[in-house]
Order: structure tokens, then sequence, then C-alpha cells
């Protein structure tokens, strides 16, 4: 396999099974794409070190994975729970220079939550979410709903992904692999719009999107 | 990069992406652009939790969106049968659903209503072709009881298409749309009549489409006179209906779950 060309997921497989090239390629692609997200949301200070955290977790927990598909989204929720993390300790440094005597130290996120680990309230905000999904946009509903039983199903992407086109084709004719794939994406942007409305937390409301002073 | 015909931007295939769906070189050419890409990189960002939930437990949610279907059409229907207009809705409809309402009062274990297990929701709207000359005024009753359709309007969708229906039939066999055209009329038009709560009317016309050589049709129809048997009280008839679907990729999965239900609620 030529490394230069393959998918994250690929590589990943590759460095599971021992390619060290494979394994560095990896790690220098996900850095490439953490770092963008990391300037945006910590000071310059600490961006190395919330990128080089979150690297080294996800260099620790990787082979503990029971799949290697969807490394780069994993990676980004061990980003997300590392910049939170870093949120939470730099407000408790403060706390503690102001209140020193008042106030104890509240419990750093633990392993699990950081090695990526979806949240129970993000889990049941997402619950809720579907839900009116499929109340609100009847087409957008049968989309998803196909989709995640074909998930359910297992299998390798391009199973999950020709069950789940062919049931999709079978209620929309017409509806080619291209044309799913932008009517899915628009699905997934009503669903983040739900989200948000749902949780005014989603999306990390306190203003994460700007380096904060 | 390599991209599927009908996607107009990289961006179109971020839901794709993300829940693992493109083949390898897709995959590597999404990932590429990505880094010039801030707008879907961030997206892919914020919303990476929710991916995540969504592989790992996949199930889960298919369970939650099948139960707030069935949530919604329950609350249609109870909406309505405490309107004037509700008086008029057909008595079976009346009687079952006052039964399930009754027996499925919060509390009440000995729930042995159907309705409840009907998946009412509309299905998809398909673009048909009726024009020509001598179909203009079937034509112009198809898009009116289709956009009732579309926002809902459930009765007045079935009236106009059987309007529209009975202005095909009106028209001689050379003017006459090919029957799968005739098929998908009667396909709206049943599933309109059920989702306005006449179960026992919609089972009559649906009952007919379902036996349509087109099987992406048939399906449909079955699928949808399964929900009205059920709706109008009638568990071993929707059954039936329902093993009929066992092997269909679309409803396959969903009928074997719902004959499920029906069982363990009929079983002693």
């Amino acid at each position: 396999m030529d490394i230069s060309a393959a998918s994250l997921d690929a590589l990943c497989e590759k460095s599971l099974a021992g390619d060290s090239r494979a394994e560095s390629a990896l790690f220098q692609a996900l850095r490439v794409r953490f770092l963008p997200i990391a300037k945006r949301r910590v000071q310059s200070d600490h961006v190395e070190d919330v990128v080089q955290d979150s690297l080294k977790i996800v260099f620790d927990r990787y082979g503990d994975r029971n799949q290697g598909a969807g490394i780069l989204v994993w990676g980004l929720t061990v980003l997300r729970n590392v910049i939170g993390n870093h949120y939470q300790s730099r407000d408790r440094e403060r706390e503690r220079l102001d209140f020193v005597d008042e106030y104890p130290a509240a419990a750093s996120l633990d392993q699990d939550m950081l090695a990526g680990t979806v949240a129970v309230e993000t889990r049941d905000l997402l619950l809720q979410a579907v839900a009116r999904l499929a109340q609100r946009t009847p087409r957008c509903g049968r989309i998803f709903r196909a989709l995640l039983a074909s998930l359910d199903r297992g299998g390798s992407p391009n199973q999950v992904s020709t069950r789940a086109l062919e049931a999709a084709q079978l209620e929309e004719p017409s509806l080619s692999r291209g044309s799913y794939y932008t009517a899915l994406h628009r699905c997934r942007a009503q669903l983040r719009q739900i989200m948000e409305r749902l949780s005014d937390d989603f999306g990390e409301n306190e203003g994460a999107n700007h380096v904060q002073a | 990069m390599s991209r599927p015909e009908n996607v107009n931007r990289t961006c179109d295939l971020l839901a794709a992406y993300e829940l693992g769906l493109l083949e390898e070189a897709e995959r590597t050419g999404f990932e590429e652009h990505l880094p010039g890409c801030p707008d879907c990189l961030e997206s892919l960002y914020t919303m990476a939790p929710v991916t995540e939930a969504m592989r790992q437990e996949p199930g889960r949610f298919v369970d939650a969106m099948e139960k707030a279907a069935r949530r919604s059409l329950w609350q249609r229907l109870t909406a309505r049968l405490f309107t004037p207009a509700g008086l008029g809705v057909a008595a079976p409809v009346v009687a079952a659903a006052v039964l399930a309402f009754v027996v499925l009062m919060p509390g009440d274990p000995g729930s042995d209503a159907w309705l409840d297990l009907a998946v009412l929701e509309p299905a998809p709207y398909t673009q048909l072709d009726l024009r020509g000359a001598r179909q203009d005024q079937a034509a112009a009753l198809f898009q009116q009881g289709m956009a009732a359709y579309a926002g809902g309007r459930y009765g007045e969708a079935a009236a106009s298409l059987a309007q529209a229906d009975q202005a095909l039939a009106g028209l001689s066999a050379q003017d006459r749309p090919s029957g799968h055209v005739l098929e998908q009329v009667a396909l709206y038009r049943g599933i309109s009549l059920l989702l306005d709560g006449q179960a026992a009317a919609a089972a009559v016309i649906l009952e007919k489409t379902a036996d349509s050589p087109l099987p992406p049709i048939a399906q449909q129809a079955r699928w949808y006179l399964a929900q009205a048997r059920l709706a109008d009280g009638h568990p071993q008839a929707a059954t039936a209906q329902l093993e009929a679907l066992a092997d269909s990729p679309v409803f396959g999965e969903r009928a074997r779950q719902q004959i499920q239900e029906i069982e363990a609620r009929l079983a002693p």
C-alpha cells in the first residue's frame, strides 16, 4: 500500500498490524488536523500542549478500540475532551488563586472521559434529537433510520453503505449514490440544528470558537 | 479528488465520511480536503461525539426513531378524536382509538390495544409524470392532493387523489397513463386515508395496490396495509402482510420486529 495515498483508517489498520511507517504517517496526519482546531480554542502558548496531550491519549488507546474505522472522528472526540479539561483546569486555577480557602478543588476529568468516551448527556441529547428529526422531517428520519439499522447490522463500510443506499433507493428510486450523500449531509445539518436548539451547551457555547484572552 | 456523481461540493460528503460510508479513494480525497476547509473540520469536530455515539450504539437510535414515529401518530389520532371533526372519523377507528386510549392510560399494565403498534408516517413524495393534454384535470387534482399531503392535510389529500383517480379512470385506454402511475396515485390515496384516521377505507385501496407487479410499490402498499390492519384492530391480518415483507430489504427488518411485537402482545 502507498502510505501517502492511504486514508487515516487504512493507516490505522496498518499501524495496528505493526507498520511503524504507517503509524508515523497516521499521527502526523492527525496532528495536521488537530492543530487548526486547537488554535481556534486555546491560547497560542497552550496549543502544542493540548494537541500533544490528545495525540498521546490516542496513541495509548487506539489499540484498545475494537475497530480501526473512524479514527479521525474518535480522535476529535479525544481532542474535544482534552480541550474541555483544559478549560476546567484553567477555571479551577483561577478559583484557587482567588478563593484558595473557600473552594475545594474539583475533580478532574478521568481518563475514560479524555479517551474519547461519549458523555451520557450527549447520548441522551442525541436520542431526543433523532426522535425529533424523525417526527419533523420524515425523509431524514427514514434516511437516518435505514443507515443506523445498516450500521447496527455491521459489516464493511461498503456493505453498510450499499445496504443503506439500497433501502433509500427502494423508497426513492431516482436517488443516486451522490445525491444520497448530499441528502444525508442536509439531514445531518438539520440534526445539528435540533441539537443546538435542545441544548445551548452543545457545540461548546462557552465561546470555544474563539481563543479566549 | 475522487467524488461520486451528483455531489456538487466536497463538503457534501461530510456526513458520509464521518459515518464511514465512503470507499477508500473517496475517504482519502475527503481527508485531503479537510486541512484546507475550516468549515468541514470545525463541523466534524463539533459533531464528533454525536457521530461516535451513533457508531457505538446505532440500534439504540433506531429504536428511538421508531418510537417517535409511533408517538407522532398517536398524538395526531388522539388529538383528532377530541375535535368536532373527529366525530366524523370512521367508527372502527374511533372504537380502536378509544380502546387504545383507555387501556394505554399511564399506569395501566394491561395494554391490549393495537393502534399504538402501528407505525404511521407519510411515505416520501415521488414525482409522477401526469402531463399531457388529456390528463390536465387529473394532473391538477394530483398536484393539489400531493400539496395537501406534503402539508400534512391528509383528509384533503385523500379527497383530491380520489378525484384524480376518477379523472384518470374516465380517460380512454389510449390516453390513460401507465399502470404504475395509477398505482402510485392509489398508493398515496391509501396512505392519506390511513394518516387521516380512515384505516378501514385505506385498507381497501392498499389491498389492491399491494398486488402491483412493481416491487417498490407493492412492498410499500403492503407495509401500509399492515399498518392499516393494525390501526383497525386486526393484528392477525397485519401479521399476514408483514410476513410477506420479511425478505424486503426496505421493510424486512421493521416487519420482523413488528411481528415480534404483535406476537408478544398476543401471547397469553
